[in-house]
């Protein structure tokens, strides 16, 4: 049987992170839903609730402007705001990881907040940041489960196709990107490496 | 005068120095910083935090003073945004102080 997966909700972040998105409705006064992606330490700490971290990283479904003054104080005085450098472009994200991410029992009239799959989250981590990471975070020191295995072939196999078509590249015969073969991807850098020349 | 560039760049030396150092602050509003600078360094640079945060909390209680919240130090204006100071504190700790 699987069970479903519980996020803990109790805690002082997540009191926090709540009217943290009470805040962000209210000042951009917004009129239709919109989801918000969850990453990174405030991911970590809704399916841990072990690491404590101050900014959150989040994307959302539509455009939005975020304020840059808007942070937060918890209960317990820890400090918390939305980080706009985040960028999910910069890590290594699996093409289905919006598809994948898990809808919590947080949110607001008009948000819906949704955290990234761990196997997501542990990507991210394995593939950008530095060895010193804080303890507590997904994957840590872990050994690779064999679903991780294939996804981490999948978006790697996904993001050397998209330096390919930076470079000019054409691969495959009108099919998925993520579904180009080998033959396909040695064709490409063959041609890239002429290209180059 | 001094430019926005240089206020920024002085406060980051001072916080950075304070938070190496862990001197007590010369005014509420230093404190303040300090405790503000304290919550974004916890992460990823835990004694730093915690030297500037004890720094901050012995001013106030020393002088009897209620520190400001946090969202009030943003919006007085002792910081303007707050993932570039954390970005320029982190930087500042790691030694590089201009980019």
């Amino acid at each position: 049987m699987v069970e479903h997966i519980v996020f803990g909700t109790d805690s002082d972040l997540v009191a926090g992170l709540r009217k943290l998105l009470n805040e962000l409705e209210k000042r951009i006064a917004l009129r239709e839903p919109i989801k918000m992606f969850i990453a990174g330490g405030m991911a970590v700490h809704l399916y841990t609730q072990a690491r404590v971290t101050t900014d959150v990283d989040a994307e959302f479904s539509k455009r939005i402007h975020l304020p840059l003054d808007l942070l937060i104080e918890t209960e317990d005085g820890n400090m918390l705001y939305f980080d706009p450098t985040y960028n999910s472009a910069f890590a290594l994200m699996h093409e289905d990881y919006l598809d994948d991410a898990i809808k919590t029992p947080l949110g607001t009239e008009h948000i819906e907040v949704y955290a990234l799959s761990p196997i997501v989250g542990w990507l991210r981590r394995q593939c950008g940041r530095p060895s010193h990471e804080p303890s507590g975070c997904v994957g840590n020191g872990a050994q690779a489960p064999f679903p991780l295995t294939r996804r981490r072939q999948q978006a790697l196999r996904r993001r050397r196709l998209q330096r390919f078509q930076a470079q000019g590249v054409v691969v495959g015969q009108r099919r998925g990107v993520g579904q180009a073969g080998g033959a396909e991807l040695l064709q490409a850098v063959g041609h890239a490496r002429r290209l180059r020349r | 005068m001094l430019s926005a560039r240089e206020i920024e760049a002085n406060l980051l030396r001072t916080l950075v120095q304070a938070a190496r150092t862990g001197r007590c602050p010369e005014s509420d509003q230093e404190a303040d910083l300090f405790r503000f600078t304290a919550q974004l360094l916890k992460t990823w640079h835990p004694n730093e935090a915690s030297r500037l945060d004890a720094a901050a909390a012995n001013h106030f209680a020393q002088f009897n003073v209620k520190p400001r919240s946090f969202p009030q130090v943003v919006s007085d204006g002792l910081i303007v945004d707050v993932a570039r100071f954390r970005h320029a504190m982190e930087k500042g700790l790691a030694g590089i102080l201009k980019w």
